[in-house]
């Protein structure tokens, strides 16, 4: 059961979406106005955190590896973008209250998962591929996951720099399956069956899993 | 023979990591269900599957794990890793691609031999890894469409075009040769057990799905024709999402270089 699908479920785990508690959230990447980054560079951050949080591991606890991995996955995603793109036509119907907490929420569902599902290292390596202009403003940075026994999977971003800013990611496919897409379909069929509260509270709900050790 | 033909099957459905096939055409057409026409017969099966995992097999590898030890369970799921990798490789064959099916050949030769007939995974010590394929895929890589989306009863995400793959798996997997029946059922029946062991986290992971059913789908549909473009990464679909709705207007797919 399920059998054609389990090898690349834990590609999504890894590939797609991210943070824990809600601690410090708001305040992780406040102040961060350091010179603009490069895709690539952008990257790399994310990279380079997720193998600190790999590293932490179960050590560190949840909480100590969400202290890595939020700052970083708040200042290198664009939730208020992604929250755009994955509502489509729904987005322009919540409120700006609304919008404003589903960002929010995005944000620490994202930090949350990667917190509560890397909670171990054992020598895998992320090296950045290529990186590539797909049109103007707009950014593809295709990189490999290398496991320990060799084995290589795909994570390619795409990335959009906004008014001279830095480069931030809207979207991942990790091995051929885009994030974006997969929330599209998801967050939209939810609220067109039963409505945006509805997915706000199944995306908490899913935070304060992971926080309390009951998903991972 | 009729039994020892289901025998067959149980164990093939419980053993092979088949990854059938489905065409993704964007994440577009996967989140308006274009490609699940059959949704509302598949969407029982769906839950029926999630119920049975949940009920039976969850509490079966409970079970499991409370009696054995780790280290028997690891080589139990190595042996039925390695017997999925002749139908493996030979689809790489199939699809003309030669190194991946060298390396898949190569690693059920090295775990069979020095593996002990694939108690021990030697071969991920030296850089030959699993990788998914299947029959489906190479229909995929022929040209030939998807067809419905289809979830099948304690198989899960599958398509027509995946279903000859199920019998060509019959044929080419060790279990189909062994001498007797009673042997077949055995491998079918520590099939099931092994699945439950090593499937729960997944299953786990689209059970907490925002929507477990589109979930299983578009990663199943999206994954599959990742396999069929031979695991390249499709740059109109790193975009696509862009020209939704609200934005739509900035650009077209076709300006990707």
């Amino acid at each position: 059961m399920f059998r054609s699908i389990r090898l690349i479920l834990p590609v999504l785990a890894l590939g797609l979406v991210s943070a824990g508690s809600s601690v410090a959230w708001a305040d992780a990447a406040s102040g961060q106005t350091a010179a603009v980054s490069s895709p690539k560079a952008t990257i790399e951050n994310l990279d380079n955190a997720l193998i600190a949080t790999m590293k932490a591991g179960k050590d560190a606890g949840y909480q100590g590896r969400y202290k890595i991995i939020a700052p970083v996955v708040e200042k290198t995603f664009d939730f208020q973008r992604i929250g755009e793109l994955a509502l489509g036509t729904d987005w322009g119907k919540l409120n700006a209250d609304q919008q404003k907490q589903f960002v929010k929420v995005l944000g620490e569902y994202t930090a949350a998962t990667y917190a509560g599902r890397f909670d171990g290292y054992n020598g895998e390596h992320f090296a950045v591929v290529e990186a590539q202009q797909l049109r103007p403003g707009t950014m593809g940075v295709f990189t490999t996951f290398t496991m320990k026994n060799g084995r290589v999977h795909r994570f390619d971003y795409l990335l959009e720099q906004a008014d001279g800013k830095d480069w931030k990611i809207i979207n991942v496919v990790a091995d051929g399956v885009s994030d974006l897409s997969m929330k599209r379909s998801e967050y939209t069929t939810m609220i067109k069956s039963k409505g945006f509260p509805a997915l706000l509270a199944h995306l908490r709900k899913e935070i304060q899993a992971y926080a309390s050790g009951t998903k991972s | 023979m009729i039994v020892r033909r289901l025998a067959l099957l149980l164990g093939l459905v419980a053993s092979l990591g088949l990854s059938g096939c489905a065409t993704m055409h964007g994440p577009s057409s996967a989140s308006s269900g274009a490609t699940d026409p059959l949704e509302p017969v598949n969407k029982p099966i769906f839950n029926a599957n999630l119920w049975l995992f949940r009920n039976v097999l969850g509490p079966v590898n409970q079970g499991y794990e409370a009696v054995t030890p780790k280290f028997f369970r690891t080589s139990v799921s190595n042996v039925f890793a390695n017997a999925d990798m002749p139908y493996i490789f030979l689809n790489d064959f199939l699809q003309g691609r030669v190194q991946p099916g060298m390396e898949g050949l190569s690693r059920f030769l090295v775990n069979t031999i020095f593996g002990l007939g694939g108690i021990f995974d030697v071969a991920n010590k030296l850089d030959l890894p699993k990788q998914d394929n299947g029959f489906g895929v190479t229909l995929g890589v022929w040209g030939v469409p998807q067809g419905p989306y289809l979830v099948l009863p304690f198989y899960g995400p599958s398509s027509l075009r995946n279903l000859p793959g199920m019998a060509l798996a019959i044929f080419v997997a060790p279990p189909y040769y062994f001498p007797s029946s009673n042997a077949q059922w055995a491998w079918g029946g520590m099939g099931v057990i092994n699945t439950g062991h090593v499937d729960a986290p997944q299953v786990k992971m689209v059970e907490d799905a925002v929507n477990p059913y589109v979930f299983a789908r578009n990663a199943w549909e999206q994954h599959e024709q990742f396999l069929i473009d031979g695991g390249k990464v499709n740059k109109n679909q790193l975009l696509e999402g862009l020209d939704l709705p609200p934005t739509a207007g900035t650009a077209s797919a076709a300006n990707v270089p």
